[in-house]
């Protein structure tokens, strides 16, 4: 078990300096995200139309398809890190680590921010940078390589989309609000809203994504057939 | 070997894991029978493998799919049931992908099943039952009892203080009545149904009148006036009006109690104040007060008077039913609560319909309000009885 796992040293104070919000601990899903109105334009519609749910799904490969599919998972564990300078997110989902810079559009680095625990890079994720406005933390994405927001349903992001993560906390509620601005698929700005709780927890298993797609599996009833 | 489908839509959908399980299976239940070649118990997807071999003796191998491995380690499912080797059937929803499916049910050769959901409720009733022993526990021992934090329907949360009162039979008595609560026109409590709340009255709950307690026999109890019937009959199960509902109560029962609701106060819930009987600890019964089936009765019963007085015939405080709640009203709810949990009033019950405006606290401290000074509680209903009042007396032994 403890091979396993990563034992995260997690903020025990009980409010972050100035106002900003103690994102200490771990958090999961705890309900259904709810979306503004989506208005796609014509290319996302073709992109969409294109989409089949069982070939270009990115988690067939134990890849991330957006940041917001990777907030979207429920029973996956999240955890932030604050420092002076950063804020570093660790999601259990795909074993996902997220580095934030703090500052204005300068500190954002040109690699992605996010990268996997074996160090693998996630372009999908894109590249970020972040500040505090008042009691809430606020991220900016950019720089994202085409993706899906909502693999289901075959909603794209391109390399024109620019995410606000708006995060900040209502009680035991973690509230991330996530608008995605993309003129090119999008006629005004997409919202999706996601509530999380604190759990009590302490530490974030590795998720150990493997087999996602279904080609070890095809191969048995190939050589089935094969072998007639 | 057979291979089948059953064609049934599934109403019922799963959250969406690793990938969308709408997305990626269809409505269609199917079922297939095999030999369990491998269990995988994984991320993203925990599956079986099967080999299912057709009338014509052609082997094919059938993936059937789970959650994820880090959604059934939260519910505690594991996989150790599913033994390489094992003949089973599988049910569940067609996947779009050939020869793979959405898990429902396996049933093995000897008739068991196993379902992720049916492992998961298993597991979250025995946690369930864990907490409730050793909330009784903490009950009868003065111990502050842990909130009880699951999410549940209170139909539910009802039919597990069934369980608690099953576990707190053997100290404190078998069932002798019920008793419910806010259904006054004061203000509700955050732990109550805003419907109203019942429990259970055991009869090692139950104290004579006059009986004299010692302020260590609570930990955070209060003196509270009640009101109560007792069940002269079945027919109060079936009655519609309220004279029909009188003819099924026999007497008048003068009714004052000590509850003890010692739950850690960050983590009491609706559901915990249900499942933990309402901290019911002590019942005080007077001599009963024998009605009958009348408007006259009717009148009585929601416009009599009452007082509770000290060991000096001091009026600690007075009231009247006149605008606080109607009794038979009450009992009527209580009636149709136990009804939609299967039970029936018997003869012989006690039903205590809630406080009638009058709580002392026993212990200092309380944010409930001052400690009661005074030696007793007498409480007396006037104009039920013809030759004075009735009566029901807590002593306090101090």
């Amino acid at each position: 078990m403890i091979k396993t796992c990563f034992f995260l040293l997690l903020m025990s104070s009980g409010s972050a300096a100035n106002g900003q919000p103690d994102l200490s601990g771990i958090w999961m899903l705890s309900g259904r995200a709810a979306e503004s109105e989506l208005v796609m334009t014509e290319k996302a519609l073709a992109i969409q139309a294109e989409y089949d749910l069982l070939v270009d799904d990115p988690s067939l490969y134990c890849e991330p398809a957006s940041t917001s599919r990777v907030w979207a998972n429920p029973n996956v564990r999240v955890a932030f890190d604050q420092a002076d300078d950063h804020v570093h997110i660790s999601y259990e989902f795909y074993d996902l680590r997220r580095m934030v810079p703090l500052g204005d559009e300068s500190v954002m680095p040109d690699s992605p921010s996010t990268k996997n625990v074996d160090g693998t890079y996630f372009a999908k994720m894109g590249s970020s940078f972040g500040r505090y406005e008042g009691d809430r933390l606020i991220i900016e994405t950019r720089n994202h390589e085409p993706g899906y927001i909502r693999t289901s349903r075959g909603i794209p992001q391109s390399t024109d989309t620019v995410t606000i993560e708006e995060i900040w906390l209502d009680g035991d509620t973690l509230n991330v609000r996530q608008t995605y601005i993309d003129d090119t698929l999008f006629a005004s700005p997409f919202v999706i809203d996601y509530p999380f709780k604190r759990i009590d927890e302490t530490e974030m298993p590795l998720y150990e994504c493997s087999d996602a797609d279904y080609d070890w599996f095809n191969k048995l009833n190939q050589t089935e057939d094969e072998s007639e | 070997m057979r291979q089948f489908l059953a064609l049934i839509l599934m109403l019922s959908s799963s959250a969406n894991a690793h990938h969308s399980t709408v997305a990626n299976f269809t409505q269609e239940i199917i079922t297939v029978d095999g030999v369990i070649e491998q269990v995988r118990y994984k991320n993203p997807h925990a599956s079986v493998l099967i080999k299912n071999t057709g009338d014509n003796g052609k082997e094919i191998f059938w993936l059937i799919e789970m959650g994820a491995k880090t959604t059934l380690e939260r519910q505690g499912v594991t996989l150790d049931r599913l033994a390489v080797g094992s003949e089973i059937t599988a049910s569940g929803q067609k996947g779009r992908r050939q020869y793979t499916m959405y898990l429902q049910e396996i049933v093995f050769e000897d008739g068991s099943v196993f379902s992720p959901e049916g492992e998961a409720a298993d597991v979250r009733d025995k946690q369930i039952r864990a907490e409730l022993v050793q909330m009784a526990d903490d009950f009868v021992s003065f111990r502050m009892m842990q909130g009880f934090e699951h999410e549940m329907p209170l139909a539910e949360a009802y039919r597990w203080q069934d369980e608690m009162v099953e576990i707190m039979e053997p100290a404190m008595g078998a069932v002798v009545g019920y008793k419910t609560g806010g259904h006054d026109p004061g203000p509700g409590f955050a732990t109550f149904p805003p419907e109203g709340i019942r429990a259970y009255i055991l009869a090692g709950m139950l104290r004579d009148d006059g009986a004299a307690i010692k302020i260590e026999d609570s930990v955070v109890g209060f003196l509270e006036a009640d009101f109560a019937f007792r069940v002269g009959n079945a027919s109060i199960n079936d009655a519609e009006t309220d004279l029909e509902i009188l003819a099924g109560l026999d007497a008048i029962i003068p009714f004052a109690e000590v509850p003890d609701p010692y739950y850690d106060p960050d983590t009491r819930t609706i559901n915990g104040t249900i499942v933990a009987n309402m901290g019911t600890r002590m019942s005080f019964t007077g001599a009963p007060v024998m009605i009958e089936p009348t408007a006259e009765w009717l009148q009585r019963i929601n416009t009599f008077k009452f007082a509770v007085l000290d060991e000096n015939d001091k009026v600690i405080q007075s009231g009247t039913m006149d605008g606080w709640y109607e009794p038979i009203t009450v009992v009527r709810w209580l009636r149709d609560q136990l009804r939609e949990s299967g039970k029936e009033l018997l003869p012989g019950q006690l039903l205590s319909l809630g406080n009638v405006g009058i709580i002392r606290q026993i212990h200092e401290g309380s944010p409930r309000g001052p400690a009661y000074e005074s030696n007793q509680f007498r409480l007396e209903y006037y104009g039920l009885r013809e030759d004075g009042p009735a009566t029901v007396t807590i002593n306090i032994d101090r």
